[in-house]
């Protein structure tokens, strides 16, 4: 159909555009590299040591953020969904500055290993409290998500308040950092996002149907509990993936799914790959800035991503007012 | 035949008992109304025929088959559901709704046929609703977005179709539209309508069988003529009216009074 043909198209597109973000990005920085004539033995291990892995780990924590972002946005039918809206950063907030606190992050893995734990511990509270009879509702789910991540929150400010020469640190990361990273990471990380944008988008289908509503999803024939089951554990096991290691980055999530339906449409068939290749073009795109703009001091690329991300929400809301309110 | 044999059925939400033990069946082919006062456990059975609640007591059989014995998706290719509430907030095109009527016959790694276009156009065709096909559903008048949602369940390619409340939030000229889609497509293609309204006189003039409810048990059924009368709607509605007759097609017509009336 020529549908299908047109969903090639944007993909192909959005995948060129990726490439070119990241390769400009490559050469971008506190040094500006030229890729041609010659290159002094440092350059090599900016390239590759330095920016190459910051370019991939941007790539897969946009693929993850933005591809659970459309996931929680259809799911719960509610346009202010974001990835962290069920506390899994909250959790994963109060592990990393726990980690920090008791001196852990001395061995490389302990504090992802630790944030990590947390938000899946906190997400399996938020579960908890929501579900009755074997069955998820989600107005609860959306209240207890909320609840608890204000209550994880205060104790991370309870930790920062007690602790005087780690509260740098803990902001540092409850702000987002896609700097400190290697291989190993990206490629733990990579196997959670990728392998879960996958078996997400197995369920593209459904959730175009949930967007009828739960009731009407249940007349054509789905099995819904059992599905928002599946796509919760799936899209929890990302979003912790990636909270423990880059800490949060806010608006991705959010604002990516937004767009895309503006630009693509509803249909989680294209939604879901174009969502994912724009989060990871945007997150490249903010990163750079985040380490070149006031270089060689290193901003939070959580606070560009709101910084740039909000404003840019806010002039496409004016702009297509009376269509966003009917489309969410 | 009876393609919907309903025996004792009992439901309950939390502490409140919905239906309390009703029995009836349907025939294929029949068109059905289920009246009731707000309240009187009319939605609540037409969700049980669908599986979507489960009664606490009770069995319901489709085509002589216990439904608790079939699957979630063998039950939407016989059994197509328009729900009172058909809000849909995301901007899927009027083909795309009525594409997602073939859900129950298309495996996860399949992509819809053109077969399955087929059928979408033809039920498209049937409710007129084809000339709709790229229009978003977000942005149509209730009355198109109600015949596209009947298309969409009719691409189930159902043997049984449930309405509650389908007129429910329309003009009058589109009930009317509504219910003489309903009938042709029942004498057409030899559909099972059941609808749920609370629009005595809506029902009476469309359904050949009422089924009317309180509490949660069945006051009366049988034709209109039967269980539109001046008693039976007085004792359950509490309330005055004269039943009399629709000059054109003579079917029970409920005229209302009001209550200072009588002094």
């Amino acid at each position: 159909m020529l549908r299908f043909k047109k969903w090639m198209i944007i993909l192909g597109v959005l995948l060129v555009i990726l490439f070119l973000t990241g390769i400009i990005s490559l050469f971008t920085g506190a040094v500006n590299i030229l890729p041609f004539g010659m290159w002094p033995e440092f350059y090599e291990t900016i390239i590759f040591k330095v920016r190459l892995p910051r370019i991939l780990l941007s790539i897969i924590v946009g693929i993850g953020l933005a591809v659970s972002g459309v996931v929680f946005q259809g799911l719960l039918r509610n346009p202010l969904a974001d990835p962290y809206i069920l506390g899994t950063s909250s959790g994963a907030a109060l592990g990393a500055s726990i980690a920090l606190l008791l001196g852990l992050d001395s061995f490389v893995y302990s504090l992802p290993l630790i944030a990590f734990l947390f938000s899946l511990l906190s997400l399996m509270l938020v579960y908890t409290i929501s579900s009755s009879g074997g069955r998820i509702q989600l107005q609860v789910l959306l209240l207890a998500g909320v609840i608890v991540s204000t209550f994880l929150a205060a104790l991370v400010m309870l930790i920062m308040s007690l602790a005087k020469r780690e509260t740098h640190e803990i902001i540092f990361w409850i702000m987002g950092n896609l700097g400190e990273t290697n291989y190993t990471f990206i490629k733990i990380v990579g196997i959670f996002v990728l392998l879960g944008s996958g078996l997400i988008y197995i369920f593209a289908r459904e959730l175009n149907i949930i967007c009828l509503g739960e009731e009407k999803a249940r007349y054509l024939g789905i099995e819904i509990e059992k599905l928002k089951k599946i796509l919760f554990v799936i899209t929890s096991l990302i979003v912790g993936a990636v909270v423990s290691i880059s800490g949060m980055i806010g608006f991705v999530g959010l604002i990516i799914p937004h767009i895309l339906r503006l630009i693509v449409g509803p249909d989680h068939r294209i939604l879901i790959p174009a969502s994912a290749l724009v989060g990871a073009i945007f997150l490249i795109i903010s990163d750079t800035l985040a380490r070149t703009i006031a270089a060689p001091v290193e901003i939070p690329v959580g606070i560009i991503t709101a910084l740039f991300g909000a404003p840019f929400f806010i002039f496409l809301l004016a702009k297509k007012k009376t269509k966003i309110k009917t489309d969410i | 035949m009876n393609i919907l044999e309903i025996s004792e059925l009992i439901c309950r939400y939390d502490d409140i008992i919905a239906v309390k033990g009703v029995s009836f069946n349907v025939k294929r082919g029949e068109f059905l109304g289920i009246i009731g006062p707000n309240g009187s456990g009319k939605s609540t059975i037409l969700r049980s025929i669908a599986k979507v609640l489960k009664p606490e007591e009770g069995n319901i059989k489709l085509n002589g088959k216990s439904i608790f014995k079939l699957k979630a998706r063998e039950i939407a290719r016989q059994i197509a559901v328009v729900p009172e509430d058909t809000t849909v907030n995301f901007s899927f095109t009027v083909l795309d709704i009525v594409m997602m009527g073939r859900t129950p016959y298309i495996g996860r790694f399949e992509l819809e046929d053109r077969s399955d276009l087929e059928i979408a156009r033809k039920c498209m065709g049937l409710t007129n609703t084809l000339h709709l096909e790229d229009r978003f559903i977000n942005h149509l008048s209730s009355g198109e977005k109600q015949r596209v949602m009947i298309a969409q369940a009719l691409a189930q390619e159902p043997e049984v179709i449930l309405l509650d409340e389908p007129t429910a939030h329309l003009d009058i000229n589109h009930e009317v539209e509504i219910f003489d889609l309903l009938v042709r497509l029942q004498k057409k293609t030899n559909l099972t309508v059941i609808v749920v309204s609370h629009n005595l006189n809506l029902a009476s003039q469309y359904c050949r069988r009422l089924i009317l409810l309180r509490d949660g048990k069945i006051v009366k059924q049988g034709k209109p003529e039967e269980v539109i009368t001046e008693e039976t709607i007085k004792a359950v509605y509490e309330t005055n009216v004269i039943v009399g007759k629709n000059p054109k097609t003579k079917a029970p017509h409920l005229i209302l009074l009001p209550g200072d009336l009588e002094k």
